[in-house]
């Protein structure tokens, strides 16, 4: 009997606290913008003026000087490690914008799925990390201008290959990154699949080559770069979706969402944007 | 007055929503019994594994033949010596992924193996402790009674021994369902895994993996009241 009330009491905190965080958590919410019916596609998720921002409320508003980027560093060419440092197209574009309003940057490096649970505690100030902009994601944090144009594609074996088109994806095993439009993509559009959800998509990539997946569904050009290094793997020529990259950022710091969107335009007229795409190999076509 | 009953009703409030939006929207506490389910089957398997496979490991660094001593000895630094998630890796990446046979294997019989593994390390050294605080005393009563050295083993040092170590092994049994916490590196998708999956879609950051802790406390709390019942029905052969 007194296991069963020492449970119970256990029980009771436990929910006690959940209750407590999902309050504090609401409170957060509040001073939003409203985002109501945006429409991803369009790009049209900017209900920000960006004209004539003045950078240095920024470091104010924040009250703090070092400006933090979250990222999954498993993504090349967006962010990759080089050398044990972390690189790549949104490494550059964040240290772009660190520069543009003052600050000191720094990155961290964490699980795809673990990126918005840290923005919205604080221990990031945003997400570069090729975030698509989905609603379910934008419930939760404010995203920027779109910034590059992606698609999730499939990756299967050179040889032997029983996937061919999407519509052989059904009751296949599918190997996919923990959290991603691509687990969310098979999760919902592809009847029994087998899904296989990895921290990083080079390990889903792995299983697929040593024969035990059917399929990896995943970003195009971090796939082309997964195939690029192994021999035995090829991407097949079909987007399965349409989505955007965008930043993400706490729904309380709209002045961090107002610079950002100021500098990602600065980089777009000075020719920046395009500079920085070509020198990680990306389609200028695809960059917005 | 009415700012804290205000507060106590946005609590519940909040408390309902996430509960709806972490548990019950899309059956996700269905998606959390099969990750139970998915933590149980490793969990009993790798101790099945792990018992065997210790007892016999035990049995070897007893023994006097040096080569089986030794053998043990290894495997017990290398097991004990290195962290459970990177023989995991190991198991699965390479072992499993470079030998054609076992690529058809469930990622689970991966797992139960990996863990199976690790753990009779740790039982054979269990064990061992149990076996070596059994009095000498209790040894040469038992050579002297005429029995072999392995019958003096198998009725008198082991029975006791074992007694002596249930403690230990029911630490480890907890040690064990909490270390297969880790199967997620290789996309099994077990307790820990299913709520990470929730906390990817929900972004909360309490509520699914609060709900998960809950679920382990109670499977380690009714496997330690268990074997603590078990202990105390060894215990009463002590009574004189």
């Amino acid at each position: 009997m007194k296991l069963t009330k020492l449970l119970a009491l256990v029980l009771v905190i436990a929910l006690a606290v959940c209750a407590f965080a999902a309050c504090g958590g609401n409170d957060t919410e509040q001073p939003q913008t409203n985002l109501d019916g945006v429409n991803p596609d369009t790009g049209d998720n900017s209900n920000v003026n960006t004209d004539g921002v003045d950078p240095t409320p920024v470091i104010t508003e924040l009250g703090k000087d070092t400006l933090v980027m979250g990222t999954n560093a498993e993504f090349e060419p967006f962010e990759y490690r080089e050398n044990d440092e972390i690189v790549g197209y949104d490494v550059d574009t964040a240290k772009a914008i660190a520069d543009f309003v003052g600050m000191d940057f720094s990155v961290e490096d964490m699980a795809f799925d673990s990126l918005i649970t840290a923005l919205n505690s604080g221990q990031i100030d945003m997400v570069v990390a090729g975030m698509s902009v989905t609603d379910e994601r934008l419930e939760q944090v404010n995203f920027s201008n779109p910034y590059y144009r992606a698609a999730q594609v499939i990756i299967v074996p050179k040889e032997g290959a029983t996937v061919a088109s999407s519509a052989d994806l059904a009751g296949k095993k599918i190997g996919v990154q923990e959290g991603t439009t691509g687990d969310i993509y098979v999760e919902e559009n592809v009847e029994n699949a087998d899904l296989n959800r990895f921290k990083k998509a080079v390990d889903a990539a792995i299983d697929l080559a040593n024969g035990r997946l059917d399929a990896v569904v995943l970003d195009e050009q971090p796939a082309l770069r997964i195939v690029a290094q192994n021999d035995a793997l090829t991407v097949l020529d079909e987007a399965l979706t349409e989505e955007e990259y965008a930043i993400a950022v706490r729904k309380d710091n709209p002045e961090l969402l107002s610079a950002i969107n100021a500098c990602l335009d600065d980089l777009a007229e000075t020719g920046k944007t395009d500079e920085l795409l070509t020198k990680y190999g990306l389609n200028v076509e695809d960059a917005e | 007055m009415n700012s804290i009953a205000l507060w106590f009703s946005q609590l519940g409030e909040s408390f309902i929503e996430g509960f709806e939006k972490n548990l019950i929207r899309q059956d996700r506490w269905l998606s959390l019994l099969r990750g139970l389910g998915v933590t149980v089957e490793i969990t009993v398997g790798a101790i099945i594994i792990g018992t065997v496979l210790g007892i016999i490991l035990c049995l070897m660094k007893l023994s006097s033949f040096k080569p089986f001593e030794k053998f043990s000895q290894a495997y017990i630094r290398v097991f004990r010596g290195t962290p459970a998630v990177v023989q995991l890796l190991i198991i699965y990446f390479g072992v499993f992924g470079s030998i054609r046979a076992l690529r058809g294997l469930p990622k689970v019989a991966a797992a139960i193996i990996a863990f199976g593994l690790n753990s009779a390390a740790y039982i054979a050294e269990l064990l061992r402790g149990g076996i070596v605080a059994v009095d000498k005393g209790q040894v040469e009563a038992g050579r002297s009674l005429g029995l072999s050295s392995w019958q003096t083993m198998k009725s008198i040092v082991l029975p006791q021994g074992i007694k002596i170590a249930l403690p230990t092994y029911t630490q480890e049994f907890i040690t064990l369902i909490k270390e297969t916490a880790i199967a997620g590196y290789i996309a099994i998708e077990d307790l820990t895994k299913k709520g990470d999956i929730i906390r990817s879609r929900t972004f909360a950051p309490w509520f699914p993996l609060v709900t998960v802790a809950v679920v382990y406390l109670v499977l380690t709390t009714t496997l330690e009241i268990i074997f603590g019942r078990v202990e105390r029905r060894l215990r009463e052969s002590d009574k004189r």
